[in-house]
């Protein structure tokens, strides 16, 4: 009798836990359904003018999640001086978790960042996803006309709003060995190099001669990663329609030109990224690497520290192309918009910002303006100019890669392609005998079955 | 028990009510566990099968579809049945060499007179190498160009010219089946040396009394005394080898994220990998992710319960 | 036979030891130069990368994951040890089926409740502390599991038969008698709760977003990550990361070893 009142009353009672277990997550039902869509331009919040009148009087708690600690600590004290009142807070994300984290936030209704960032490996998701709020309408009224044109569509969604501004410019070109161009092109200088390798044909010509020359030594790329970043990210086509999606437009070209350096023996067998990949640089294996604004600090002469002035940069044949890159939004349900806005634009378009950062860490902004008003800035020598041989990087960046430069439409489905193109390239690295009809056709079959709602052509 | 209910009879009814006898306490033992769990972790699994019904990418509106996403999985859906393919090919290569080799090895440091600790601490080292260090190391040694896999094989004439382990269908799975192993080895001697520690001397003296030695002794008496500790170790064992995804997901995760998910033509994908790509890395597919979750939940108890039937003592567990 | 046997323990044994060993080792040079080859000898980047491990608030970020892996252990072996020693050794209605629960529980993928579980935290009012973290330990299947089939095996049943005749009082067997004998199991427990809290990313992950209760996996991976992984500082920040679970481990392989002695259990 004891026991069976007991074993009732264990009963009744863990009933009654696990009751308040669902009715604590169930209380706020409501609230963690999907954000409502409040359209930015009838916004409760006063439309202001792009700057606020008075800095000091914008006042709020700003979130940021970001990856760069030491830019935000550096920034941020920057941005305080202008507008004392506004508190930024960051929580250092990394990019690889960034979208897991966010997608977990909001679909848990937990604390989400105002300002949002996204890199190029996911900035088309994190568009298509719609948490981003317009910035040309109120309270950011924001001028895409104010930034470089080729710029807008990395930071444009599929329907054309401009939800993003970009933290730094990443035009790219190719960092080479200046040793290794003289030893068995004769030259080392990057206007005379730019007219060798003028198109991709001649590119492939210069390759086999280089790879002749060095009895194989030397080779133009170290991997078909390299090479096809590059051949991808210069074909800007929009190959994406709502759910319809043109990998043969996209791709065709790509593959094609990428399999013509292959079999002409001019490609490394290095995937991106990998320890050997990284101390080639220093070994002299390969003439070229994409390189954008950040690479000289961060990548060229991270790996060959010893390498100062054996190094040059020139653009890439044909058409300018983009490399990296992070773009800065606005979430859509933000309470602290106009803070964050206040933020978002002193750090990467106005001119104090641009000035600090691009002093202190080397970015370059979108903002044309910037350009014009510092002229001086870009002709006074850059920190890693002397490692590339006394060349002005920045101007070269300026003058010959940026205004070949076309912009890419961004899509959720651009990280589909990156994911498929780093599962087979390896393999097309092993097996050199692939065709370009079958690469394309196994990835379409690849694409598909990582996004089984597209339509592939 | 017997002697319980006697007892129980012998007091008079009247304190009975008072008394708390042993019968209750069973439950008021099993009672912190049961609420902590209901309230913690009930309602979690309860939303997730609900969310499962679900289409939802985690920001917009959730629409109800029914059963749809597991009929998509199970009949459309090739990776999946790829990626169970490939994590039961997985399980079936480290589950059986781990346990052999664990066992051994505890039995061999057990038998030490001195080092016993040594030897143990040592080999834990890898089960508490944090996995990201692990991923690194192995995906190093085995790299084409420069591993030092290849090079050993290469010097030692072995090979002509470097495998390509790392995109090599059987040589990906191998190579996880390694890391796996590897790392569980300590964890599976520190479980057996523990089951060990409690087998009284006594039934090895009155073994030896009896005339038996080294294999005998370990087969007839060690290894029956750790029946319950194996049959422990074996469903464990099972249950998270299905859920395989730290190892493949740190060798292909690949430097500064240019990750190949699935390893060299999804040979290396398995089912929680492709859980975690469909929600965050190609997709953004909550409902059918969570489809996904809750299938390997039901392939879980499966073979769990299979394994379980298969290695549990006949008799009913006391 | 018994040399086959030193030669497989000291090869196995090596063979275990290398990685950490590499780990080590490549906390001590510059991050670049790891990608030339693996460094068998240590390098000289030692205090550099300590430097950029410790800029980054790094014992405070220790001090997270020690309250987070300790709360852990004291409440996952509380609620494991007392179901494992009821189901284990009492016979009552409903017994059967508990085991079944427990073994059920445990065979839920983690991944399972990930959403439905921040959501309810949310609700709960401890979104961003450190409790969902450690609350998720509370009630830890494997842990039932694991102490119902360690005390299947390791309690003789007439040694608890003799105490209730002896007229002890059930919650006086259990701390006087269940627990000296199970502190191998403890043990063995306490350490993989420990362990396995210690390292646990996803969690953490999604739930934490305040850099100032994150926990140490979480802080490794935001190590030197812009435009490049600072792959040396973070084997320096993991070499740290190990220490206190390698103590730990030592520390508890004496008592495994001395459970040997209370093997004494010949009534």
């Amino acid at each position: 009798m004891n026991n069976r009142k007991l074993g009732k009353w264990v009963g009744g009672f863990t009933s009654f836990a696990l009751l308040a277990g669902l009715l604590a997550a169930c209380g706020g039902n409501g609230n963690e359904a999907s954000p409502s869509a409040s359209s930015p331009a009838a916004g409760g919040a006063s439309p202001s003018a792009s700057a606020p009148a008075d800095p000091t009087q914008l006042s709020g708690t700003v979130k940021v999640w970001d990856w760069d600690e030491t830019f935000q600590n550096g920034m941020i004290p920057e941005f305080n001086k202008k507008y004392p009142n506004i508190k930024v807070e960051v929580t250092v994300v990394n990019p690889n978790d960034y979208l897991q984290k966010l997608q977990s936030g909001i679909a848990s209704g937990s604390d989400v960042p105002d300002v949002i960032l996204g890199e190029e490996a996911y900035r088309g998701k994190l568009f298509d996803l719609d948490v981003l709020d317009n910035l040309e309408g109120a309270p950011y009224n924001f001028d895409r006309s104010g930034v470089l044109d080729y710029t807008i569509p990395f930071i444009s969604n599929s329907r054309g709003e401009v939800v993003a501004v970009d933290q730094a410019i990443t035009p790219a070109g190719f960092a080479y060995r200046r040793d290794l161009a003289k030893q068995y092109w004769g030259t080392d200088d990057p206007a005379e190099l730019a007219k060798l390798l003028s198109n991709w044909d001649d590119f492939i010509a210069k390759g086999v001669e280089l790879k002749d020359k060095s009895d194989g030594k030397v080779l133009m790329f170290p991997g078909l990663g390299d090479a096809f970043l590059v051949l991808r990210n210069q074909n800007t086509v929009s190959y994406v329609n709502g759910s319809e999606v043109d990998l043969t437009a996209k791709l065709q070209q790509p593959i094609e030109t990428l399999f013509k350096m292959r079999d002409a023996g001019i490609l490394g067998k290095n995937e991106l990224w990998t320890p050997a990949w990284s101390a080639s640089m220093a070994k002299g294996e390969f003439m070229f690497y994409p390189m954008a604004p950040w690479g000289p600090k961060w990548h060229i002469s991270a790996n060959d520290p010893e390498g100062s002035g054996r190094w040059g940069l020139v653009k890439a044949p044909e058409v300018g192309f983009a490399r990296g890159g992070t773009a800065v939004g606005i979430y859509k349900d933000s309470k602290a918009k106009e803070a964050a806005w206040a933020f978002v634009q002193f750090a990467y378009q106005s001119e104090e910002g641009s000035l600090y950062n691009f002093q202190t860490f080397g970015n370059m902004t979108s903002n044309k303006e910037f350009y014009e008003k510092q002229k001086a800035l870009f002709e006074a020598p850059g920190a890693y100019d002397e490692f590339f041989g006394g060349q002005n990087l920045s101007q070269y960046f300026l003058q010959e890669i940026i205004p070949d430069m076309k912009g890419q439409p961004q899509s959720k489905y651009d990280s589909v392609v990156d994911g498929v193109f780093n599962a087979l390239y390896p393999l097309w690295t092993k097996d050199a005998s692939t065709t370009v009809d079958a690469a394309l056709e196994k990835f379409k079959t690849e694409f598909k079955n990582k996004a089984s709602d597209a339509t592939v052509k | 028990m017997n002697v319980n209910a006697e007892r129980y009879d012998a007091i008079p009814a009247a304190s009975r009510k008072r008394r708390w006898g042993p019968r209750m306490w069973p439950y008021l033992f099993a009672l912190p566990f049961v609420l902590t769990y209901a309230a913690f972790q009930l309602y979690p699994i309860l939303y997730s099968f609900v969310l499962s019904l679900h289409d939802w990418n985690g920001i917009g509106a959730k629409t109800y579809i029914g059963f749809k996403n597991y009929v998509q999985l199970w009949t459309n859906d090739p990776l999946f049945i790829k990626s169970l393919w490939n994590t039961l090919l997985m399980m079936l290569m480290f589950i059986p060499l781990t346990l052999i080799l664990g066992l051994t090895l505890a039995y061999w440091t057990f038998q030490l007179t001195r080092g016993k600790r040594f030897f143990q601490t040592i080999n834990v080292l890898p089960y508490i190498t944090t996995p990201v260090a692990i991923g690194f190391i192995f995906s190093y040694m085995f790299d084409w160009q420069t591993g030092l896999v290849n090079l050993l094989l290469t010097k030692f004439g072995i090979l002509e010219e470097g495998f390509y382990w790392l995109q090599d269908p059987w040589g990906s799975r191998a190579i996880i089946a390694l890391m796996v192993i590897w790392r569980n080895l300590g964890y599976f001697m520190i479980i057996f040396m523990a089951g060990m520690t409690v087998i009284p001397q006594d039934v090895y003296e009155a073994a030896k009394v009896d005339g038996s030695t080294g294999l005998h002794t370990f087969l007839r008496i060690t290894m029956p005394l750790l029946r319950n500790i194996t049959v422990f170790l074996v469903v464990t064992s099972m249950i998270g080898g299905l859920q395989l995804f730290d190892e493949p997901k740190l060798l292909y995760g690949g430097w500064s994220g240019s990750a190949q998910v699935g390893g060299p033509d999804n040979t290396a994908l398995t089912m929680i990998w492709k859980f975690v790509d469909e929600s965050f890395i190609s997709n953004t597919r909550f409902g059918y992710a969570s489809a996904i979750a809750y299938s390997l939940f039901l392939l879980i108890v499966l073979f769990s319960v299979i394994s379980y039937r298969l290695t549990a003592p006949k008799e009913d567990k006391r | 036979m018994k040399a086959l046997m030193w030669i497989c323990l000291v090869v196995i044994s090596l063979l275990s030891l290398f990685p950490f060993y590499i780990m080590t080792v490549m906390g001590t040079h510059y991050n670049e130069d790891l990608f030339k080859g693996i460094p068998i000898l240590p390098g000289s980047y030692l205090q550099e990368n300590l430097k950029t491990v410790l800029k980054a608030d790094f014992l405070h970020v220790y001090g997270n994951s020690l309250i987070v892996s300790v709360a852990s252990v004291v409440l996952a072996t509380l609620t494991s040890t007392l179901i494992g020693y009821a189901v284990a050794k009492f016979e009552f209605k409903g017994r059967k089926w508990l085991q079944t629960f427990v073994i059920l529980t445990m065979m839920v993928p983690t991944q399972v409740g990930l959403i439905g579980y921040i959501i309810e935290m949310r609700h709960l009012g401890v979104g961003n502390t450190l409790w969902p973290v450690i609350l998720i330990w509370a009630a830890f299947p494997f842990g039932a599991f694991f102490m119902i089939q360690f005390m299947r095996d390791s309690i003789p049943n007439d040694l608890l038969e003799c105490a209730r005749i002896d007229g002890c009082s059930e919650p006086g067997i259990f701390v006087r008698i269940v627990l000296p004998i199970m502190k191998p199991g403890l043990a063995t427990l306490a350490t993989l709760v420990f362990l396995w809290s210690w390292n646990n990313y996803l969690l953490p992950l999604v739930t934490i977003n305040k850099s100032e209760w994150y926990t140490l996996p979480i802080f490794i991976s935001n190590l030197g990550i812009v435009h490049r992984t600072d792959y040396a500082a973070r084997m320096a920040a993991l070499t740290m990361t190990t220490i206190p679970v390698l103590i730990l481990f030592i520390l508890g392989s004496k008592t495994f070893m001395k459970g040997l002695t209370a093997g004494a259990v010949k009534g």
